[in-house]
């Protein structure tokens, strides 16, 4: 595929339908088969998803989806975008009511929903009075689901599409507290989708495993593989993983620190209780002889991950980005691998300096700005318009190396950005609380609280409760781990704010 | 059964199997990520024959959780 004729997803949707339209691209387990859709078929599909979208719509429709990635989910997202309308992919993992939140935020008024989300659905009009529409992604009976559309509709017209115009918008962590929804474009996500070359080709299996509303998993499975002309298969849970290696038998994967440390951990215990098993033949049974490479991205890696992956034969390729810019900023190639200490090469068309100790990016893949905040998107860049990442490093010979970060977020190593303020204003209202701050200790969410003096005696029983009752109303990989309580108040800035680098810490509780 | 249970979990946390006791808590206790849960649920699946639903997970904490999910699954 030439990368000069894609400006749009709806020109990949195209090219990949006209030079491939019997090839098999999606893959995914359906009870006891495996259900395929063909580039061709993907076309059809999102011509007939887009037809319904229109005729319910006036102007340009914002769709929001709820689920985990499936054939339907894609076919969906796509049939969005082929024509202009605009995708909201929602983190299925969030309460229903920052679900709603999310969904009403970004003006959504028709949805697509995983069958798990039907009770969330029966009461969409009351939590989300804007929708006029929301159809379920399985073919369950009693609904209005994906399947009526795909056998009733006629196929939309295809209509010209602006490169500049927003695709979709994906909520990332705000540092104030409030996820920010990320508005990309076309040009940017097809620029990130073709920023490197020769990762891949139509001999390539995927195997999907990061969650789509991801940018990571977008641009890099998703549009990467139809780029390509690969097949994509999807890993239908992260309990299922080592099985759908085996099923699959994928040759590239997408990861983040956290499934690559996971299924480190797994093989070292492996060797450990048969120390003679050759690392490479313990890689071959976990992932298959034809694994050639994974990518690795969205936190810090550990050098001796890397190397671990090495002894067996498999390439774990770094990366850096973030979701404002679409995402890479940074890639690795097997010819071209990081070098333990840099998170990779800069991309194609990227340009990178730093300010202050702090990484700025302008490229074609930076977002448009973040969905109705201003304010926000202001605070991004700097006057001459380039985007500030909130990464502390440097730059030397086109690879970025890092060093800290400037901005509050904990990230996860599973590529989670957490608001520390987030939870922190989770404690409001606690009458025993007089300071609290939220930080990352060895990796772990840590929640550190000064209780006013006459709560002291009572303030431990009183802390692990509330502790208990946010961990309830978050999703897990938000949860608080570690709690520290302190006699002290914690230090403070010249203006009276907590500092976030307090030089002593409370007594550890858990 | 908690025999097993270690033996499948120490793959997932540098512990003896030993110091994994049914009161011990996953995350706060045993220091297990998100992934590792659900990854030791899929062997769970393989080891004890039974279909783990994603969505009955949210209540599961302890060790002795674990053992009352399989036990409900197996008696299915």
């Amino acid at each position: 595929m030439k990368t000069s004729e894609l400006h749009t997803i709806q020109d990949l949707l195209v090219l990949s339908a006209k030079e491939r339209p019997e090839k098999v691209y999606l893959r995914e387990k359906a009870g006891k088969e495996i259900a395929e859709k063909t580039f061709g078929r993907l076309l059809d599909d999102a011509r007939k998803i887009s037809a319904f979208i229109e005729k319910g719509s006036e102007g340009k429709a914002h769709v929001g989806l709820v689920g985990t990635s499936g054939i339907a989910y894609i076919t969906a997202l796509m049939g969005t975008v082929l024509n202009g309308d605009l995708a909201v992919p929602i983190d299925p993992q969030l309460s229903a009511d920052e679900i709603a939140d999310n969904l009403n935020r970004a003006d959504v008024t028709v949805l697509f929903y995983d069958k798990r989300f039907s009770g969330f659905a029966d009461e969409i009009g009351s939590l989300c009075p804007q929708i006029t529409a929301a159809v379920c992604l399985s073919p369950e009976e009693g609904r209005h689901n994906i399947g009526d559309i795909l056998s009733e509709e006629a196929p939309a017209e295809l209509k010209s599409v602006d490169p500049q115009s927003c695709a979709c918008i994906l909520y990332t962590s705000g540092t104030t507290g409030k996820s920010k929804g990320v508005m990309l474009s076309h040009a940017n996500l097809i620029d990130n989708a073709t920023c490197c070359d020769n990762e891949g080709s139509d001999k390539d299996v995927l195997l999907s495993v990061l969650p789509i509303h991801h940018a990571y998993c977008l641009t890099c499975d998703v549009l990467l593989s139809m780029r390509y002309g690969a097949t994509l298969c999807i890993n239908d849970s992260p309990m299922r993983l080592v099985q759908n290696i085996k099923l699959f038998e994928p040759t590239m994967m997408l990861f983040v620190p956290l499934i690559a440390e996971t299924i480190y951990r797994r093989i070292m215990a492996e060797k450990k209780r048969n120390p003679l098993l050759p690392m490479k033949l313990i890689g071959r049974t976990v992932f298959g002889k034809n694994l050639r490479v994974i990518f690795c991205g969205g936190a810090y890696l550990a050098p001796e991950i890397t190397e671990a992956y090495a002894k067996m034969g498999i390439p774990l390729l770094q990366g850096y980005g973030m979701t404002e810019c679409s995402p890479r900023i940074t890639s690795s190639s097997e010819a071209d691998p990081s070098t333990g200490t840099d998170v990779g090469r800069v991309v194609k068309n990227c340009s990178v300096r730093t300010e202050d100790g702090e990484i700025l990016v302008k490229s074609p893949s930076v977002m448009l700005g973040y969905y109705k905040n201003d304010e926000a998107t202001r605070e991004m860049f700097t006057p001459d318009g380039w985007l500030k990442t909130g990464d502390l490093g440097y730059v030397k010979d086109e690879r970025i190396y890092i060093t800290g970060r400037k901005k509050n977020l904990i990230i996860l190593s599973n590529g989670e950005n957490v608001s520390p303020e987030e939870l922190e204003n989770r404690f409001a209202g606690s009458e025993w609380m007089s300071e609290v701050l939220v930080y990352s200790e060895e990796e772990q969410i840590t929640a550190e609280v000064y209780p006013f003096p006459e709560f002291a005696g009572k303030a431990e029983a009183l802390f692990r409760k509330k502790v208990e009752e946010i961990n309830k109303a978050v999703p897990p990989q938000r949860r608080i781990v570690r709690l520290r309580l302190r006699d002290k108040e914690f230090e403070k800035t010249t203006s009276k704010k907590v500092k976030r680098n307090q030089p002593e810490k409370g007594e550890l509780l858990r | 059964m908690l025999e097993k249970i270690r033996d499948i979990m120490t793959r997932y946390v540098e512990l003896n199997p030993d110091d994994i006791k049914e009161e011990s808590k996953l995350v706060e206790d045993l220091g297990l990520t998100s992934f590792a849960f659900m990854s030791m649920m899929g062997d769970f699946e393989e080891e004890f024959e039974i279909t783990v639903d994603e969505t009955e997970l949210t209540d599961i904490t302890t060790v002795g959780d674990i053992i009352a999910y399989i036990e409900k699954k197996q008696a299915e």
